[in-house]
């Protein structure tokens, strides 16, 4: 529920990943690993499936509603609040009769797509940045980073949902435009966490080396640090976009994100509170579907985590 | 211990200066001229219009606007204009001035609310109350619920209560918070009819102005269970982790050895010290808490601050939301100090480093 807040991730998560004295281990190659260990998790794969399914059938929207000879968008007054499987409307219609089953197919469209584009616009943002300031950090252009702390401290001081509340309200944004905004908004944490690493990367000798040789700074940064710690970046992945369906539903909830007609799931349950005696359906069943996609997300991206680093596994547990 | 203090102080005043720089680019980056959105009303005379774009230097760049907008314009003396922008002349010839209105928000003048007509600041600190109410209940209940649960879940590692309590944790965290309260309102409101659909008091409150105790906790079950749900899932988690810390460690073995009962040992010896990685996470809730009581306010008709400014983005009442976004921030910040000086109080380590 806590809304893009910044998490405590300055440490290497990888540090105790490769065991040198293990034989099993031994020679094989990080992600290698990280793929035997999440081949033996069953829960984590079972989510994966879960999602899969979701994107499959939001991807075929168009053909199922076709074959379904039902519309997400056709309004039909003669038709409204239909109990689940009545006719051809597998969870009945809304308040002005359009087909749910199908609204939520294509909402799903709008909410995934939101939420993984802003997703990955955040990463490509945070990790830049990171790399950059933590790079800068304490040299000649140490202004580079202490800006950048300033902003990030300031952005963290705003209560990141609020900012976001009042920048659509004004802006009323088109569905690129919200990408793009939250995307803005949330690229800090990953920030930190480059900027982290790439601050422990800096002093080591294949850095010294690579700059010995000539390397240009921007050389340095991207072709020798950020391989080194991608995958530190990618493993929050999963959760991130968990928490982006969240935020995108609650704001289009709002009337403030994704505006009507277009369905997506938070919008569908805007008039929610008028459905309450006619189409209970209508309230369960679109939020149902973010809970299941946003749990689903955040057990693959503990899982991908797990796999990265089994000793943090242990210590939960 | 004064001095830290006196540092994180310092600290905060350009983060704050940061605010204010966003908040007004907020507003620049708004469509719409700010003078038609400012002077609008079916009794402004066309010469208040061009006399308040003089003021507030429309043609000037947008730094000075904001100097002026921080520092206010009332040291400024400015033309006295006609309805067609012509300079006013006295019988002299001399060109009339007039002085500036605004004392600038650094003088606590936020300016006037478009909507209510009143100060803007005004406006949302007589909501200030209820948020609290609300905010202050849910934060009670997420520590007294959360802390006792994660104790349990560490002492009963690998029980029943413990997987049991990680799954809640992990489901309620994808729960929406809004889908949350609308199932709640579905299930105690409209179906079973148990308690109100909603705001902080039954209607004839309005007109006979008396209040039950009875009535008032009714009011308040289901807001402050939707918005402390996310922080019994959070505090649970965080104290079942510090516990485990603190439960290897030799004083509890030496507690343990003298005979102490099991309650006494968890909930005294180690709870104690297992509570201190809590208060830094007290700061980073607030944010968390006012996003989460825009959600809960507006669904609950809950007439705090943030269902305020919540109307104010949707009338684009301009001032207000300006004063919400500093009077949000500011809490933020002092939420930030004070988890930070009760971090400092408890661990001592803290303020030496």
């Amino acid at each position: 529920m806590t809304i893009l807040e910044p998490t405590a991730v300055d440490q290497n998560p990888l540090a105790n990943v490769v065991d040198l004295s293990n034989e099993e281990t031994f020679g094989k190659s990080l992600f290698a690993l990280a793929l035997g260990r999440l081949r033996r998790d069953y829960l984590t794969l079972f989510a994966l499936t879960v999602l899969l399914i979701l994107i499959i059938l939001s991807l075929l929207a168009p053909v199922i509603s076709d074959v379904l000879d039902v519309s997400y968008r056709r309004i039909g007054l003669d038709n409204t609040f239909q109990k689940i499987g009545i006719q051809k409307h597998f969870l009945g219609t809304d308040d002005v009769g359009r087909d749910q089953f199908v609204r939520l197919l294509y909402g799903g469209r709008v909410s995934l797509g939101i939420a993984v584009s802003a997703a990955l616009l955040s990463l490509v943002i945070g990790t830049s940045l990171g790399v950059i300031a933590g790079f800068y950090q304490g040299g000649r252009f140490r202004f580079v980073d202490d800006v950048m702390m300033w902003l990030i401290i300031t952005l963290n001081s705003i209560p990141t949902f609020f900012l976001l509340l009042v920048i659509t309200a004004m802006l009323s944004p088109s569905v690129g435009t919200l990408i793009l905004i939250l995307a803005f908004l949330s690229w800090t944490g990953t920030m930190r966490l480059v900027r982290g690493e790439t601050l422990s990367q800096r002093g080591r000798e294949y850095i010294v080396a690579a700059s010995a040789i000539g390397a240009s700074p921007l050389r340095i940064m991207f072709l020798h640090i950020l391989p080194n710690i991608f995958s530190i970046i990618v493993v929050n992945l999963a959760s991130d976009i968990g928490v982006l369906i969240l935020v995108e539903a609650a704001l289009s909830y709002l009337n403030l994100g994704v505006r009507p007609p277009t369905p997506s799931w938070g919008n569908m349950l805007t008039n929610a509170q008028t459905f309450f005696t006619k189409g209970v359906h209508l309230v369960i069943c679109p939020g149902s579907l973010i809970v299941i996609t946003v749990l689903c997300l955040f057990l693959v991206g503990d899982g991908v985590r797990d796999a990265f680093d089994p000793q943090a596994a242990k210590k939960v547990a | 211990m004064r001095q830290y203090i006196f540092r994180r102080l310092l600290q905060a005043i350009p983060t704050l200066f940061g605010i204010t720089i966003l908040s007004y680019a907020i507003v620049v980056a708004a469509p719409g001229n700010p003078v038609a959105t400012l002077a609008f009303g079916p009794r402004t005379t066309q010469a208040q219009k061009v006399q308040l774009a003089e003021q507030l230097g429309i043609n000037d760049p947008v730094y000075k606007q904001y100097i002026r907008w921080l520092v206010g314009n009332d040291w400024q003396s400015f033309r006295t204009l006609d309805r067609r922008g012509n300079p006013v002349r006295d019988a002299d010839g001399n060109i009339e001035y007039e002085n500036g209105t605004q004392r600038g928000i650094l003088r606590g003048d936020f300016g006037t609310s478009f909507v209510s007509k009143k100060p803007a600041m005004d406006v949302l600190v007589g909501k200030i109350p209820a948020t609290l109410e609300l905010g202050g209940l849910a934060l009670l209940f997420g520590l007294g619920l959360g802390l006792p649960i994660g104790v349990l879940a560490a002492v009963w590692r690998g029980g029943w209560f413990d997987n049991i309590t990680r799954v809640m944790a992990v489901v309620f965290n994808a729960v929406p918070v809004f889908w949350l309260g609308l199932l709640l309102l579905l299930i105690f409101g409209s179906q079973l009819g148990w308690l109100p659909m909603g705001g902080r008091y039954p209607t004839n409150y309005f007109i006979t102005g008396e209040v039950t105790v009875r009535e008032r906790v009714e009011h308040l079950i289901l807001p402050v269970a939707v918005l402390s749900t996310g922080y019994v899932a959070v505090f649970s988690r965080l104290m079942r982790a510090s516990t485990l810390d603190v439960l290897s460690q030799d004083y509890i073995r030496t507690a343990q050895a003298k005979g102490l009962r099991g309650r006494q040992v968890y909930f005294v010896h180690a709870a104690r010290n297992a509570m201190i990685p809590i208060a830094t996470i007290l700061g980073p809730a607030i944010p968390g808490l006012i996003g989460g009581a825009l959600i809960t306010e507006t669904i609950f008709s809950w007439p705090g601050v943030a269902r305020t400014a919540f109307t104010a983005v949707l009338t684009q009442d301009y001032p207000v939301i300006m004063a919400s976004v500093i009077l949000v921030s500011l809490a933020t910040i002092i939420g930030y100090l004070l988890s930070d000086i009760l971090y400092a109080l408890i661990d001592p380590r803290i303020r030496l480093s």
